[in-house]
C-alpha cells in the first residue's frame, strides 16, 4: 500500500523526487528515510470505525500521519479506513449544440 | 504502593543516592542500628505488577555503587 | 495517594484502548549491573549499564473486529514501533496517575490461543523498547 510523503532534504529530493509523492516503500526504507530526515509523512484522512481508537470517536474523520505498517495494522484491525478525496477531473468541453432554425 | 514519584526518577539516574533501613523508626543506636548504602543505584523498578483487583506493590532493588559497601552506623 | 486496588488500569496499544480486555499488567524497567570494582575496594561496586524496558499485558482474547486479536496480530510481524501506554487509572495523566510509556515499542511475543477445553482464553502481549528513550513516566 502506498503512503504519501514529502521530501524535506536534498537527499530526499534526489532519491524520491521533489515535493509530495505517493511511494510504496518497505517498512525499513520508510524508517530509514524518516529517521534520516529525508522524508516526512503527509497526513491523510481516515474514518474511525471502532469505538476504542483514541484519536477519534467512532464515525469521525481524522487526519493522521501514520507509518505504513501502523496504517496497515489499524486498517486490518478494523479501527480505521482511508478516506480518499476524489481527484478533481478537468471540466469536459460542452458539445456544440445544434442550431435550431427559426421558422418564420 | 504509595506515590511512585520518589522512586521513578531513580531508575534512569546514574547519580548514587543514600538508602537507609532501620529496624524501628527510632533514632540510630546500638540497639537500633541502620543498614546504610551511602552510594546506591536503583537497578530495577516495576511501576505496576498486578492483576485486576490486586493492591499493586513494587519492588525497588538498590545495589552499592561505591567502594564502601554496606555500613551499620549506630549514630 | 494512598495504597489502592487496581481495578481501572488504562491500556493503550498503538492508539487502541484495550483496558476492558486487560486483566494483568507487568511494567519492568531495569538496568544492567556492570561491575566497577577496583583494587582497594572492600565491597563490590556496581554501575548502571544499558536499560531494558518491558511491558507484559495479559488480555482476554477476543476475535471481534477492533478487539484483542485484530489489534495485536498485525503487530507480531510488524517491524514498525508503536506506542504502548499504561496508567494506574483511566483518568488523565497527572502526578498521582502517571503513565508508563514505551513510545517506540515492538511486540516480541503473541499467543493467539493458549487454553484448554472450558477455559476462557487469555493472551499475553510482550512489548519491549526499540528506541533510545526507554520507558518514561509522563504526568501530563
Amino acid at each position: 500500500m502506498v503512503n504519501t510523503y514529502k521530501a524535506i532534504s536534498v537527499v530526499g529530493e534526489h532519491y524520491f523526487g521533489e515535493g509530495v509523492s505517493e511511494l510504496d516503500l518497505s517498512p525499513s526504507e520508510e524508517q530509514d528515510a524518516l529517521n534520516g530526515g529525508h522524508l516526512e509523512i503527509v497526513p491523510r484522512k481516515y474514518r474511525v470505525l471502532s469505538d476504542n481508537y483514541t484519536a477519534g470517536a467512532q464515525g469521525e474523520v481524522v487526519e493522521l500521519a501514520l507509518l505504513k505498517e501502523n496504517d496497515a495494522a489499524l486498517i486490518q484491525g478494523g479501527h480505521l479506513e482511508r478516506v480518499d478525496e476524489p481527484k478533481e477531473t478537468p471540466a469536459e468541453p460542452k458539445p456544440a449544440g445544434k442550431q435550431q432554425k427559426k421558422e418564420d | 504502593m504509595r506515590s511512585s514519584s520518589p522512586l521513578s526518577p531513580l531508575i534512569s539516574s546514574i547519580t548514587p543516592v543514600a538508602v537507609e533501613v532501620r529496624p524501628t523508626s527510632a533514632a540510630r543506636s546500638a540497639t537500633n542500628p541502620a543498614a546504610l548504602l551511602a552510594t546506591a543505584l536503583m537497578f530495577d523498578y516495576k511501576m505496576l505488577d498486578a492483576g485486576v483487583g490486586d493492591v499493586p506493590t513494587t519492588t525497588a532493588t538498590f545495589k552499592n555503587s561505591g567502594n564502601a559497601g554496606m555500613t551499620y552506623p549506630t549514630s | 495517594m494512598s495504597a489502592f486496588t487496581l481495578t481501572d488500569a488504562l491500556i493503550i496499544i498503538n492508539g487502541v484502548t484495550l483496558s476492558d480486555h486487560g486483566n494483568q499488567v507487568t511494567i519492568t524497567d531495569s538496568r544492567e549491573d556492570k561491575d566497577a570494582t577496583a583494587f582497594s575496594a572492600t565491597s563490590k561496586a556496581s554501575l548502571k549499564g544499558l536499560g531494558d524496558a518491558t511491558m507484559d499485558i495479559v488480555l482476554f482474547q477476543d476475535f471481534a473486529s477492533g478487539k484483542t486479536h485484530a489489534t495485536l496480530s498485525p503487530l507480531i510481524s510488524s517491524i514498525t514501533p508503536v506506542a504502548v501506554e499504561i496508567r494506574p487509572t483511566s483518568a488523565a495523566r497527572s502526578a498521582t496517575n502517571p503513565a508508563a510509556l514505551l513510545a517506540t515499542a515492538l511486540m516480541f511475543d503473541y499467543k493467539m490461543l493458549d487454553a484448554g477445553v472450558g477455559d476462557v482464553p487469555m493472551t499475553t502481549a510482550t512489548f519491549k523498547n526499540s528506541g533510545n528513550a526507554g520507558m518514561t513516566y509522563p504526568t501530563s
